[in-house]
């Protein structure tokens, strides 16, 4: 069904409410500080690392060369840190975006030995977006010190808006690199069983994990084309989801289904994918938050009571 | 913030997202990429370059890839093999890891090869093992 133009051209300002935001901060911010917090000796470890493998991407291309390895190890301590308060939602104001230009610093800098890597684009990302906009006015310690309840606004649902809109053209932007660089070949032929055997075997010959299954499916030259047409489809109708809430959540479960997919033939963790935050502003999460609490989620309809009689 | 100016922060936020995918050349970057993993045309019969370790029986060993790119990351440490041996330096690369087995093991190891293997590897799991190998760098480990 069409939707008049005006419609249409509200949703991405259509109202939320403070919790909704404030409860996918605090996921999205969990997360991120314990992927640091997990990955600290690795992220520390570039402040060693030869001058001459120094390949800079993104906003590190500002720097000529490698920062010292005090400075490396205290911007990674910091964002640690930064990123405590970014979940709690303390000083958000200060917290918010510092931990979001952080987050993005410290993941930079690791890209840029040489070899970039793809699982933490869009955790990046969904930490910027989250990070610049009011998404502490809920379920923080500001919102706790302040005491004041704000009603649903615009204001909280645009920038959950934005992360799915974000999130749905990463994976469409990937959709298209295959149809671009693989064409109808990568749709019907063998690139698909062709990557995930060399992948594997490369691993192998490193001594890395890999999937055995994976390698074991590669006999089956038939089923990698309807495969290949999925993952096309997930990645290529990503924007579809944004047209429906419900359509949303299904494709949020069917990427989330494909990353399982890839880690079971290609033993390719996308951690923050498979965790399904990167898919949580899909969702209302106040609902399930309620549902925790062990509140009714809907308003609870009120039995009118028979009237008390008047005291004599 | 105004409605028109989440608006215009959205519409731009859409466009970078979007833009590394219509570049020409494409461009691979961070965290704005055009996701080209895997998306690239490969038949069944490629090349894998890698770093080995060989023991005195001359049995193959693989090194962790600390001590071969000194990373935690195996994607990284084969990103570093590829640049190396593509910047004609495969015996640069040998005597480095040779010097950091020397250093911290495995002690059984005791020369390191650069190699690409060229291997059907749709075949390979089928259990055809018979892979094209180019040696690029050979060096002993000195303890």
């Amino acid at each position: 069904m069409k939707l008049p133009a005006r419609r249409r051209s509200m949703r991405l300002l259509r109202p939320a409410p403070p919790l909704r935001l404030g409860l996918l901060r605090a996921l999205v911010g969990t997360f991120a500080t314990v992927y640091l917090l997990v990955r600290l000796s690795h992220l520390i470890s570039f402040g060693d690392f030869p001058v001459g493998r120094f390949a800079p991407v993104g906003p590190v291309g500002l720097l000529d060369d490698p920062l010292a390895a005090g400075a490396v190890t205290t911007l990674v301590l910091a964002a640690v840190a930064v990123g405590v308060a970014f979940t709690i939602g303390w000083r958000y104001r200060i917290s918010g975006p510092a931990f979001a230009l952080l987050f993005l610093w410290v993941t930079t800098y690791r890209n840029s030995w040489g070899t970039v890597l793809h699982t933490e684009n869009l955790l990046a990302l969904q930490v910027l977006v989250i990070g610049f906009v009011r998404a502490a006015d809920a379920f923080s310690l500001d919102a706790r010190r302040v005491g004041e309840e704000r009603s649903e606004s615009w204001r909280y649902g645009w920038p959950i808006r934005l992360v799915t809109v974000v999130t749905v053209l990463t994976y469409f932007v990937g959709g298209w690199a295959k149809i671009r660089f693989g064409g109808a070949e990568w749709l019907f032929g063998d690139t698909l069983r062709n990557q995930i055997a060399h992948d594997n075997l490369r691993k192998l010959l490193l001594g890395d994990f890999y999937s055995p299954f994976g390698g074991w499916l590669t006999q089956f030259g038939w089923l990698f084309p309807p495969m290949a047409l999925a993952s096309a489809a997930i990645e290529l109708g990503a924007p579809l989801a944004l047209t429906n809430g419900r359509l949303g959540r299904w494709w949020a479960a069917a990427a989330w289904s494909f990353h399982l997919a890839i880690m079971a033939v290609m033993a390719i963790v996308f951690a923050y994918q498979l965790s399904f935050i990167a898919f949580a502003a899909f969702f209302r999460l106040e609902v399930g938050w309620e549902r925790l609490k062990g509140r009714s989620w809907r308003p609870a309809t009120r039995k009118k009571l028979p009237s008390r009689p008047s005291p004599a | 913030m105004p409605k028109w100016g989440a608006v215009v922060v959205s519409i731009v936020t859409a466009f970078l997202v979007v833009q590394p995918a219509f570049r020409d050349p494409p461009r691979d970057s961070y965290p704005l990429s055009n996701y080209p993993m895997f998306a690239q045309p490969l038949e069944a019969t490629n090349s894998a370059d890698a770093v080995i370790g060989l023991t005195a029986a001359g049995e193959r060993r693989t090194l962790s890839p600390r001590r071969i790119a000194e990373t935690d990351e195996v994607i990284q440490a084969v990103g570093y093999v590829y640049n190396e041996l593509a910047a004609g330096r495969a015996d640069q690369l040998c005597s480095d890891v040779a010097r950091r087995v020397a250093d911290d093991g495995p002690s059984h190891v005791v020369a390191i090869q650069v190699i690409t293997e060229r291997q059907d590897a749709v075949a390979y799991f089928q259990g055809v093992r018979d892979p094209e190998v180019t040696l690029h760098a050979s060096c002993e480990v000195v303890r």
